[in-house]
């Protein structure tokens, strides 16, 4: 694979994005993201699925930013013949909104698969108020792994995925 | 008379037709978190009318959607919980028609057919 017409990437390639206010840019930015992906994997089903989790992540993060900012870094490197993808998100949350998150977290990898956690979500969702079906979308849609940290009223949570653990079938008839 | 009143914020669209006994609902643009509250009241007038007119199948087109966030995604869970809620005589399918080059469309279709077993047909052209 090259990138741009130039040699292939094997140090990380990356973009990273502070901004505010958050929920009317998300879209932008994913847009921004989707030509990112398209050059650096000239692959449009996987940037089209890259592109959902990072409108996930961004809608997630502008929605508990409690100072209205929310940050974003995509990176790929080249491991090996594979290339891995990393989509990090970071933004300042009240405690309880961090607790929810922890939860969800934690029931997402008690899960037996990812789309019995999103089916969860799902039927969760017919009986409250609050959506809560991004995270689910992004593991179980795109096949990302994802992990959440929280430091002081720091959140972030990372969604990560190689070329070769992106859903096989997603192209599939 | 359920009123469908049609969406069009400019960045999104909504509409549906009743034509020859059966609803057509055609979905446009860009819902993400600005269309979520437009959309929200549209899907259950677009599901009074199909109760109402005792259809077998509501088409959604898809086509020209660039993008669905995971919120305004709900409410076509929502929408499938109501049709699965019903008598069974009463249910009615939902027929979705998406677009081989949005890719995101195939997961998130998958994942609706697999929360209501039987009541979701998936079509892909273009």
């Amino acid at each position: 694979m090259t990138m741009m017409g130039t040699e292939p990437y094997d140090a990380p390639t990356y973009v990273e994005l502070s901004f505010s206010p958050s929920a009317e840019l998300v879209s932008v930015v994913r847009r921004f993201i989707a030509g990112f992906f398209d050059v650096c994997l000239e692959d449009a089903v996987r940037s089209d699925l890259l592109a959902m989790s990072v409108h996930e992540l961004l809608e997630n993060a502008s929605k508990y930013s409690t100072d209205g900012i929310s940050n974003i870094r995509v990176e790929l490197q080249r491991v090996g013949a594979a290339t891995q993808i990393g989509v990090s998100t970071w933004n300042r949350a009240e405690a309880d909104d961090i607790a929810m998150l922890a939860e969800l977290f934690e029931r997402m990898h008690a899960s037996p698969t990812p789309m019995d956690f999103y089916l969860q979500l799902m039927e969760q969702s017919t009986r409250s108020d609050k959506s809560q079906l991004g995270i689910g979308r992004v593991c179980a849609e795109a096949g990302m792994k994802m992990a959440f940290e929280a430091d002081g009223g720091l959140v972030k949570i990372r969604a990560e995925a190689t070329i070769s653990t992106m859903p096989e079938g997603a192209n599939d008839e | 008379m359920s009123d469908m009143i049609p969406i069009d914020t400019g960045v999104f669209g909504a509409s549906a037709n009743v034509d020859d006994g059966e609803i057509r609902v055609s979905l446009r643009g860009n819902a993400d978190m600005r269309a979520v509250p437009d959309l929200a009241a549209f899907i259950p007038s677009v599901h009074a009318k199909a109760v109402e007119t005792c259809v077998s199948s509501v088409t959604v087109d898809m086509l020209a959607l660039e993008f669905m966030n995971s919120s305004c995604f709900r409410n076509f869970v929502n929408w499938l919980n109501w049709i699965r809620e019903l008598p069974e005589a009463r249910r009615y399918k939902l027929r979705f028609v998406g677009s081989r080059a949005r890719h995101w469309q195939r997961p998130s279709l998958s994942a609706l057919s697999l929360f209501a077993v039987g009541l979701v047909d998936i079509e892909f052209v273009g």
